[in-house]
This record gives structure tokens, C-alpha cells and sequence, in this order.
């Protein structure tokens, strides 16, 4: 079949489709990606078959101006805890909002949309499969016949959120329901001749990668499959010095790649961190950016700083990793059954902190609270290098996630549940 | 016969094009609440308006929001503004209509002006404003006005004759009384006046979407009920250019410049009757009746003598006014509240918080009829240099006539649930509805 990936341009979220992309092609399938032509080289480079489409999304200069006013709403501890049953009309209206006009809205700009849609219509897709954010993908698949999904890197907090927030709106009088996704996904499916489906925000199903244990139910057809690391445009190389076992108990500190990108950063100054930590009897090998080095101080023999790594060539040979918390890296530790610290603040990245904690594969320290100082991190980071326990939890999630199908095995699924929810015959070229 | 030229039109925006600039403004608008600004945080709907203007007004007499647009709630600094040629509806400079849907509003910040009309009505230019001032002043101006109470109250007793024992303030009541008495006074033929009725509550969003951005589809339901009620008005108008009546089309039509007639203008003060001033009237009804339930001893003053209708309403327009935030731009250098402004810069009165200032009100919470008629009231609901003076006289004349007639003949009334009112409102606060019964 005709498998159309998309994902709207940003790394760490493309990251995430890359592994089933392949799964997808080396099962026989056509397997193209789009995406707007910032991530062309990204695609590539994954030996992926890329096509661009519209221009390039502003969604960092848009960022520049909203993200103090998105984080101030979304420092919710209701939403960050996955806890919707609390989370009030107010808040659900507000978040819709500002998310539709700041981020979706952005990050699927109109002309991205549009030519996805040309495309899809010329190429005659049977399944898109789509990141959850890149609503693109849903509305071209609406708008060709084609059976579609959504592809989750983390766990489903947005869905369960607009279902919570579809609640809302149901016990409001009609005259106050004020639904800005929907409304934006109405005019964008006109455009092309399309009615508006709740499908559009939901997928025909979802395809979650994440371990049993930190998925979220949404009561709506779910295949799970096995997160497989993806390292994106860091170049996986394993270095000299990665070849052999370390000395000492050897500990990862790293931000991910969107916050070193954005500087909306959780994490204390690196220079701090890394003189603290260096403190234990460990070998700390520390992600930090070129320019930031410069600014770092004199740092004892045990810190070894390096610009970029593979996540996935060193965490095998880690006994903790202190990270941000985002999915990319909090992923990869799971399947590696590393022990995690995760100074997590913002979006799902907390909740799945927590879950670390809750199943004792882990310490989920909040970065900007009191108990966040670099004093902290060491004392918790040493609690997790000798304490048996955080590596029994990690092993416990990784093993989950070894019992769950790899790509290459949810494939025949895939190829079942395009052949049911696909229109049959497709649809003529203008819808 | 001298008529208007009509500027050419805008071209009209696509729904993505208006839907997207209508949500980027909603996101502007929800991220600085989010902030603790509190004009965003009005802006954004939140419940308690009258809380979120003490806190403008704690913040000094004028203070810049994080919007960019300058904001105040002082009851001095208001009045002085109402009067200030310096401030008025347009951009200093532009011509034809002030819209800003194709502006990049992540670098402009303009929330100004937020949803276009597809005409200038709200944003009429100098000249255009005092020509139809003009031409209202010797019909339905302030002095004028008056005389057309009888036509008024006789439309508004026909709608009270057909009220049920149970019925809604604003379908049943307000909005039928309204719209009765401004077809009478105007002229208009029976199937006008139904279609009107039909055509106001998609109008309505007009006034709040100067600065808050309706929902799309009730954006295009509301251009293209204005470009109906236009069309119902050049038919009225046209009959009356050959069929002149004693009704106030036609006195509209016998004056102009040099006795001259003007149908154009004609049909723009009727269309602003209709639209600006209707929404204002039965908002300001229904405001008044809601006021004068909740205060039980000034309901009976009111019943004691329906004569005083003129101060309930009058003390209406300054305890829940029908225009909260009044949009204006600054047409050249100007100080104001110790600040000095530059030239085409938004300012924005909060109306309802202004007219409950400590400093000008005397328990400003209070709603009393006594307080019209004591030396030194004013307000300034229905001031300023916009459309809202223009049909001042007549809304004033049409929300005395219902009151006085629901004095008159409902004084059993009292309502049976809670008022629900119109979603992404902040400007008017529009009522909906509220379900009354008479005893």
C-alpha cells in the first residue's frame, strides 16, 4: 500500500515516526514522508523519502511572543498530572485557544495543509499516518478517502484532554460553546470541500508507544507498538572512549534537542549541575552545547562534556541519565532499563516523571521548586546509584516494552485497519 | 440629488483568512489573561467585569495593557475623553474601512478593529459622521427626538398586548419592543419590521467584535445580516423618495444640505438605528428590568410613578451600560492621565468601571432612581465621537417607552431562572435571555 507519513516540522517530533516508517517500507510498503521544507534534509538523512510541502512554519517567532503566557496557563497541575476530570471549563476553553492560535494552527500552517492535500489527492494515498499534532495528515486523508492514524510519541494527555473538554462543552448552554479546534479544522476541511469529523482530531485509531504501564487510555481503537530509538540529526556514532565498560558508575546528563533549539529550558545551569554531580563516585558524561561550554567552569577529571551523542549508543552503558523529560530521551532510558531523574515541568513531560516515580524506575524532581538545586539533583542521583530498587523499576518497564510488538510486527494490523476504514475505490480528485 | 459616494469595497477575506486572523486575536486575548493582564483578561470573558475594572483602576488612571493597547477605568479621565476630538474611531490618515484581517498580528499587535463589516458603520470618517449628524439633529436629535414618543409607546403597548403569562425578556419583550417602536418612528412597511426582528439577533455581535472576535460562522452571519438590514433600509428609503409619509424616514429625507435630500445617509442612519442603536436599546431594557427586579424598593418607586422611566434608564446606562469598552485611536500627539501618547495609538474606556468610580459616584454600586435628577449627574454611556452619540436621542426615547409601559402594565413581574448571556461578549454583555412571568 501507499503509506503517507507526516509530521510537521520540528525534530524531536519526527523523530518519533521514523522507526515504523521504516518498519512500514521494509514490509513492502511506498512509504512517503511530508513535511514543510525545513525538514527535508532531516528526512533524508533518515533515508526517508521526503516531500515538501508549502513553506516553512513561523512557529518559533509565534512561540517568541505566546510561550509566557502558554506556560503560565499550562503550569496547571491538573493538566500536567493527568488528572482531566479536574480540570475546569475555564481552563479547557482557554487551553483550546490559545494552543489552536499559537501552536496547531501554526505548526499546520495553511499553505503546508494545502499542498499536503494536492499531494494526497495526485498520489492517492491508502493510509496516512500522522504525528498527533500534525492535523494536516488527518485533514488530507479526510479529504482523499484514505484511512488514517495518528502516531504518538508520548502519552495520549491531549486526547484525553479534549474529551474532557468535549464534556465541558456538552453541559454548557449551546450559545457558550466555544471549541477554537474545531472551528479552525471546520474552515480548513471547507477549504476543501470537506465537513468537519471528530476523526480529524482523533485518527481512525492511534498507534502508541509507550510502555503499558504510562499509556492513557482513551477509549478508542488503540495499537500499541515498541518505541525503538531514533536518534534524529544527531549522528550516531559511537565514539572511542563509548567501547569499552566505564570505570566508575557512569551518569548521562542531557536537555533534549527541542530545548536546546528553543531555550525554554526546565534544567538549572549546566556549569552548577555538572560541578555538583561531580561530587559522587561516578563518571558523568554531559551533553552541552558548544557556546554554552565556553561559559562553563574549570570541571574535575570525572566530567567528560561532549557536544551531541547517540542517546541510544550510551545509554546502554549508563547506570542513570538526568534529563529534562522530554520523550525522546525518557523513552530511550525505558527501553534501556536506565534509571532516570527527571526534572520535568511542562506538557506531558510530567506526568510521565511521575509515572517513573509512582512505578520506582526513577526520581521526578519539579525544576523550578525549592528541592530542584544542584544540591538536590546530587543527593537524589546518588540515592538512585545505590539503591537496587530504581534499577529492578527500570527493568520492570523495560521488559514491558521488549513484550510489546516491534514495528515490523503491528505492520500486517496496519495493513488490516487500512483496509476497513479506507473508502473504497478512494474518492474522485476533488473530494 | 446629491448622493454619498461609496467608498469601493474591501476585498472580502476567505473564511481561512478571516477565521485565522479572528483566532489569532481569541489567542492574543487568552495568553495575556493567562498573564493576570486584566483588560485581556476582559477581553477573554471572565466572569466578574466589574473586579477586572477596579484593577485597571488600581493601576492608575491610564496604564499601557500587555496587549499594547492603552487602557483606563477613571471616571474623570473618561468624561474628558468622550469630548476629545484628538480621539476618535479611525486611524489618523487612512481612508475606507478600518480592517486589519490581511496584518501579520504577531508583529503588528493590532487588536483594534478586529472584525471587518464590510463597511464603515462603526468607523464612519469625520466628515461622513457629521453629516449624518447633521442630518439626524433636526429629526432624531437630542431635542427633536422626543417628538416621536407617542409613535413609540403606541408600538411598544401593541407588543405588551400579545405578551403570554410566562414569556423571555429579550425575545419576547425587549427585542419585539424594540425593533416595534423603531419601524413605527421610521416608517417602515410590516414585512420590514418582521424581517428585522429575524435579522437582529445576527447584528448583534457588531458592537463586541470591534475588539473581541465573534466565532467565524456568526462573523459571516452578522455581514450578511447587515447587508440585508442595508437592503431592507434602501427599499424603505426609496418608497419614501417618491411616497413620503409622517414618518421620520421621510422628515429624514426632506432635510440635507440645502434642503437637498440625501437617501444615501438616509439609509446609513437607519441602518445605524437599526443595528448600533437597536442592540443598544434592547440591551439597555434589558438591563434596566434586570436591575429593577434585583432591587426590589427601586421597582416599586418605578411602579409608584412610571413617570421617573427617564432615570431608570438614565441610572441604567451608568450602573450596567450598553457599550463596556469604547475603542478609540489617537489621532495626533495627546496627553492623557500623565502620559503622552503618540498618534495612532489604541485607547480603550472601560465605561462600566468608569461610571462606577468612587471619585465622581457616591456608593457607585448602589442602583438608584434618585440619582439621575441630583445636581452634577452625568455619564457617559451614550457620549463619546462614534456612533453611540448618533443614536443616543432615539435609543434613550425607545427604552423610556418600555419601561414606562412595563411599569405601567406589568407590575406583577418577576423573574422564574437566571439570565444567560452572549458568549464572546465583553463589550455589550449582551442578555440573552431571562424567563419572566407576570402575576
Amino acid at each position: 500500500m501507499k503509506v503517507l507519513v507526516t509530521a510537521f516540522a520540528m525534530d524531536a517530533h519526527f523523530n518519533g515516526v521514523v522507526p515504523l516508517s521504516w518498519a512500514l517500507r521494509t514490509a513492502g510498503h511506498d512509504v512517503r514522508v511530508a513535511s514543510q521544507p525545513a525538514l527535508t534534509d532531516s528526512i533524508t538523512r533518515a533515508g526517508l523519502t521526503a516531500v515538501p510541502v508549502g513553506t516553512d512554519h513561523q512557529v518559533q517567532a509565534v512561540m517568541g511572543v505566546m510561550a509566557p503566557g502558554v506556560f503560565a496557563l499550562h503550569r496547571n497541575p491538573d493538566y500536567l498530572e493527568n488528572r482531566p476530570e479536574l480540570l475546569g471549563a475555564e481552563f479547557l476553553e482557554a487551553s483550546a485557544s490559545m494552543l489552536t492560535a499559537a501552536f496547531y494552527a501554526q505548526i499546520n500552517n495553511d499553505s503546508m495543509i494545502d499542498e499536503l492535500v494536492d499531494f494526497a489527492r495526485w498520489w492517492r494515498p491508502d493510509l496516512v499516518v500522522w504525528e498527533p499534532f500534525t492535523f494536516a495528515g488527518a485533514v488530507a486523508a479526510q479529504a482523499t478517502g484514505a484511512a488514517h492514524a495518528r502516531l504518538l510519541w508520548g502519552p495520549d494527555l491531549f486526547l484525553r484532554v479534549h474529551d474532557r473538554f468535549r464534556q465541558a462543552l456538552g453541559e454548557m448552554p449551546a450559545e457558550h460553546r466555544d471549541d477554537a479546534l474545531e472551528e479552525w479544522l471546520t474552515w480548513t476541511l471547507e477549504r476543501h470541500g470537506e465537513a468537519f469529523r471528530p476523526e480529524v482530531i482523533s485518527g481512525h485509531w492511534t498507534i502508541d508507544q509507550m510502555p503499558p504501564s504510562v499509556r492513557l487510555p482513551t477509549a478508542r481503537p488503540t495499537v500499541p507498538v515498541r518505541f525503538i530509538p531514533y536518534n534524529g540529526p544527531v549522528p550516531a556514532v559511537v565514539p572511542p572512549w563509548l567501547r569499552a565498560d566505564p570505570e566508575r558508575p557512569r551518569v548521562l546528563l542531557t536537555q533534549g534537542i527541542t530545548e536546546r533549539s528553543t531555550g525554554f529550558t526546565g534544567l538549572p545551569r549546566a556549569g552548577e549541575l555538572l560541578a555538583s554531580i561531580a561530587e559522587l563516585d561516578a563518571e558523568v558524561v554531559a551533553t552541552v552545547k558548544a557556546e554554552e561550554r565556553e561559559g562553563l567552569p574549570p570541571l574535575p577529571a570525572n566530567v567528560r562534556v561532549v557536544d551531541s551523542l547517540s542517546l541510544h549508543a550510551v545509554l546502554p552503558t549508563c547506570a542513570a541519565v538526568v534529563h529534562h523529560g522530554g520523550a525522546g530521551t525518557w523513552a530511550t532510558a525505558a527501553l534501556h532499563g536506565i534509571p532516570q531523574l527527571a526534572l520535568a515541568w511542562q506538557w506531558d513531560d510530567v506526568f510521565r516523571a511521575g509515572q517513573l516515580e509512582k512505578l520506582g524506575a526513577g526520581v521526578f524532581l519539579p525544576p523550578h521548586s525549592e528541592g530542584a538545586s544542584a544540591g538536590r539533583v546530587r543527593d537524589k542521583l546518588g540515592q538512585v546509584l545505590t539503591e537496587p530498587s530504581f534499577r529492578q523499576g527500570a527493568a520492570r518497564i523495560r521488559s514491558e516494552m521488549l513484550r510489546t510488538p516491534a514495528p515490523s510486527e503491528v505492520v500486517p494490523t496496519l495493513e488490516e485497519l487500512t483496509g476497513r476504514h479506507r473508502s473504497p475505490g478512494g474518492r474522485s480528485p476533488r473530494g | 440629488m446629491p448622493t454619498t459616494p461609496t467608498p469601493a469595497p474591501a476585498a472580502v477575506p476567505t473564511d481561512s483568512e478571516l477565521g485565522r486572523h479572528l483566532l489569532t486575536v481569541r489567542g492574543f486575548h487568552f495568553v495575556f489573561a493567562a498573564l493576570g493582564d486584566p483588560y485581556a483578561r476582559r477581553l477573554r470573558g471572565e466572569a466578574d467585569h466589574l473586579s477586572l475594572g477596579e484593577l485597571v483602576r488600581d493601576r492608575g488612571p491610564l496604564h499601557r495593557s500587555a496587549l499594547g493597547t492603552w487602557v483606563t477605568a477613571d471616571g474623570r479621565l473618561s468624561a474628558r475623553l468622550s469630548d476629545d476630538p484628538l480621539l476618535a474611531v479611525r486611524h489618523p490618515g487612512t481612508d475606507g474601512p478600518q480592517e486589519h484581517v490581511r496584518d501579520n498580528v504577531w508583529e503588528t499587535w493590532r487588536t483594534c478593529h478586529v472584525t471587518p463589516l464590510g463597511e464603515d458603520l462603526l468607523t464612519p470618517a469625520a466628515a461622513e459622521r457629521d453629516r449624518l449628524a447633521a442630518l439626524l439633529g433636526p429629526v432624531l436629535g437630542p431635542r427633536t427626538c422626543p417628538a416621536w414618543q407617542t409613535d413609540a409607546e403606541r408600538s411598544v403597548h401593541r407588543v405588551l398586548d400579545g405578551l403570554p403569562p410566562r414569556f423571555d425578556l429579550v425575545r419576547d419583550l425587549a427585542r419585539p419592543a424594540v425593533v416595534g417602536s423603531l419601524a413605527t418612528v421610521l416608517g417602515l412597511p410590516d414585512t420590514a419590521r418582521t424581517e428585522l426582528l429575524e435579522l437582529l439577533p445576527a447584528c448583534g455581535p457588531a458592537l463586541d467584535s470591534t475588539l473581541c472576535p465573534p466565532r467565524l460562522p456568526a462573523a459571516r452571519a452578522m455581514a450578511r445580516a447587515l447587508r440585508r438590514v442595508r437592503e431592507l433600509m434602501e427599499a424603505a428609503v426609496s418608497t419614501r423618495v417618491t411616497d413620503p409619509a409622517g414618518d421620520a424616514l421621510s422628515a429624514l429625507l426632506a432635510v440635507g444640505p440645502e434642503g437637498g435630500r440625501d437617501p444615501g445617509d438616509t439609509v446609513t442612519a437607519a441602518v445605524l438605528s437599526a443595528v448600533v442603536g437597536a442592540e443598544m436599546a434592547v440591551v439597555t431594557v434589558a438591563n434596566a428590568v434586570m436591575a429593577l427586579l434585583a432591587h426590589g424598593e427601586q421597582w416599586s418607586l418605578l411602579l409608584a410613578d412610571p413617570g421617573r422611566a427617564a432615570d431608570a434608564v438614565e441610572e441604567t446606562l451608568r450602573w450596567a451600560p450598553p457599550v463596556t469598552l469604547r475603542s478609540l485611536i489617537t489621532q495626533g500627539e495627546v496627553e492623557i492621565g500623565g502620559e503622552t501618547l503618540e498618534a495612532d495609538q489604541h485607547v480603550v474606556v472601560l465605561v462600566d468601571a468608569a461610571q462606577r468610580d468612587p471619585e465622581l459616584y457616591a456608593d457607585p454600586d448602589r442602583f438608584s432612581l434618585d440619582r439621575p435628577s441630583r445636581p452634577g449627574f452625568a455619564h457617559v454611556a451614550l457620549a463619546g465621537p462614534d456612533h453611540v452619540r448618533l443614536v443616543a436621542p432615539l435609543v434613550r426615547l425607545q427604552c423610556t417607552a418600555v419601561l414606562r409601559a412595563v411599569a405601567e402594565r406589568l407590575p406583577g413581574l418577576r423573574p422564574e431562572g437566571e439570565p444567560l448571556r452572549r458568549g464572546r461578549s465583553p463589550v455589550v454583555r449582551a442578555p440573552l435571555s431571562l424567563p419572566l412571568a407576570q402575576k
